[in-house]
């Protein structure tokens, strides 16, 4: 039976690149006035058998520094949408400063062609005797007060010279408006 | 009086002394201009250089947020007035995410045809790279390889993580291809193999790492807008503009003229293969005496 789960892995302090992002889209002429922008590295493990894999999956995840620099970034593992991604917590502010509450919507955002990580696959083979595939993908969290946090990301992740979070000439992105499920990279074929 | 060239310098651009330099040795003036400098600066000048380097410390992808800073406004509106435009590593990385190249409609396409710098695709390794790679000239309208014959070999180092000319859907390729919009491709040097059947894929690679760096499509070094006046160039002739900058060990021409100084004492600062970037855009702007001479 195929088990899939989730690492989701942010900086401990504020994230430059969200907060350079946040600023970016905050400058824009029109659009949607995001309140606070949040992002993260997300890996997404996929094995075909016994769930009782996932303790060492997950301990060997967090520690083997391969997807987690346990001095700058805090990663949390996740196995449904119901679980929390901590993801807010480290969010940049308009207002300045970081943490936010309440709700967002999320973008899931991939390189084309590049979603599994052989290397990392390669790695946990070594690691854990067993065969596992990894994905690879950045999410990001928004909230927008006042406005739909779905519809600012859309625009946010939308074309070419719009598109901020995600360059549709090379990368894909999907958007979640509620919850980030378990899984939420796809994989696409070709280059 | 020499034409002014404005050098866009952007938090964390780090080649702006040596493009400098190499727009001197041309014969033009260059003028660095901060990014904090009004928008109005940019207004004057006869071309504008973006330089490379790790712009905004390459925050969200390289070259996105400078992509959106408002000087690019002003470049865009010059570039299609006709005023040349060079890109080089970062600097290239930011006129493709701006629209700037390739510039062109996709034939029965509503939208226009826009192209992305992807991260490397090298065999059994991922990231950065750094090497001196063999472009070759194609047989374009290309301002800037003017300087150059088509068919030549030209050795410049290239130093990035994410080059790998992209649009999509990959069949678009085709038009940049047929409409003549790639003026440099990477070859693997003399002993390149010539003619052979194309791969049916017009976007594949030709030529195999490490000859073509990055997976990059077409072998695309670079990519130029349809006039002609806006270059992307991924590998960085501003460091390749003397002949004591080319590497001892070097196969080819450059590489023996190279060697060759320290047999028989040829000028060590004369020009080196990148110089004829800066010497085409010298004499499109009028300028007929440069410092250094190919």
């Amino acid at each position: 039976m195929k088990q899939v789960r989730q690492l989701v892995v942010r900086h401990r302090a504020l994230d430059p690149t969200a907060w350079t992002a946040l600023t970016a889209l905050a400058d824009r002429p029109s659009g949607t006035r995001p309140t606070a922008l949040a992002r993260a590295d997300l890996w997404e493990f996929e094995w075909q058998g016994a769930p009782e894999v996932e303790q060492e999956l997950s301990q060997w995840a967090r520690t083997a520094n391969w997807f987690a620099n346990p001095n700058r970034d805090r990663a949390t593992w996740r196995r449904a949408a119901s679980d929390a991604t901590d993801l807010e917590a480290g969010a940049a502010l308009a207002s300045g400063g970081s943490g936010a509450t309440g709700t967002g919507a999320y973008l899931v955002t991939t390189w084309r062609g590049a979603v599994r990580s052989s290397e990392h696959e390669a790695a946990a083979r070594r690691a854990l005797g067993m065969a596992v595939r990894v994905r690879r993908a950045q999410v990001w969290w928004l909230a927008a007060q006042g406005q739909d946090p779905a519809r600012a990301l859309a625009e946010a992740g939308g074309t070419s010279l719009g598109g901020l979070l995600a360059n549709p000439h090379s990368q894909e992105a999907r958007l979640y408006a509620t919850s980030l499920p378990v899984p939420a990279i796809e994989e696409q074929e070709g280059r | 009086m020499k034409p002014r060239v404005a050098v866009l310098q952007f938090p964390g651009v780090n080649c702006e002394a040596e493009s400098e330099r190499a727009l001197a040795g041309a014969g033009l003036a260059a003028e660095r201009i901060p990014w904090a400098a009004p928008v109005t600066a940019l207004e004057s000048f006869d071309a504008y250089l973006l330089p490379g380097g790790f712009l905004y410390q390459d925050r969200v992808r390289a070259r996105a947020i400078a992509a959106r800073h408002a000087f690019l406004d002003v470049v865009r509106r010059r570039a299609e007035r006709g005023t040349p435009v060079l890109g080089l590593c970062n600097g290239a990385q930011v006129l493709v995410e701006a629209g700037l190249v390739p510039g062109v409609s996709v034939p029965s396409s509503e939208t226009s045809l826009g192209a992305a710098l992807a991260p490397n695709r090298m065999p059994g390794r991922s990231g950065y790279l750094a090497r001196w790679v063999f472009l070759r000239v194609q047989d374009t309208a290309c301002v800037f390889t003017q300087a150059y014959a088509p068919g030549e070999i030209v050795p410049l180092p290239m130093a990035h993580g994410e080059g790998r000319f992209e649009v999509h859907p990959h069949a678009a390729w085709s038009s940049l291809e047929s409409a003549r919009h790639v003026p440099f491709r990477y070859d693997a040097g003399r002993e390149a193999s010539q003619g052979g059947e194309m791969p049916r894929d017009s976007s594949a690679p030709r030529t195999p790492f490490p000859a073509n760096p990055n997976g990059s499509s077409g072998d695309a070094a670079a990519v130029m807008n349809a006039r002609g006046n806006v270059l992307a160039l991924m590998p960085h002739p501003e460091r390749a503009q003397a002949l004591a900058q080319v590497p001892l060990d070097l196969p080819g021409p450059w590489g023996e003229r190279r060697r060759r100084v320290l047999r028989e004492g040829e000028p060590l600062w004369s020009a080196g293969p990148g110089a004829g970037i800066f010497l085409s855009l010298a004499y499109a702007l009028g300028v007929r005496e440069a410092a250094v001479a190919r």
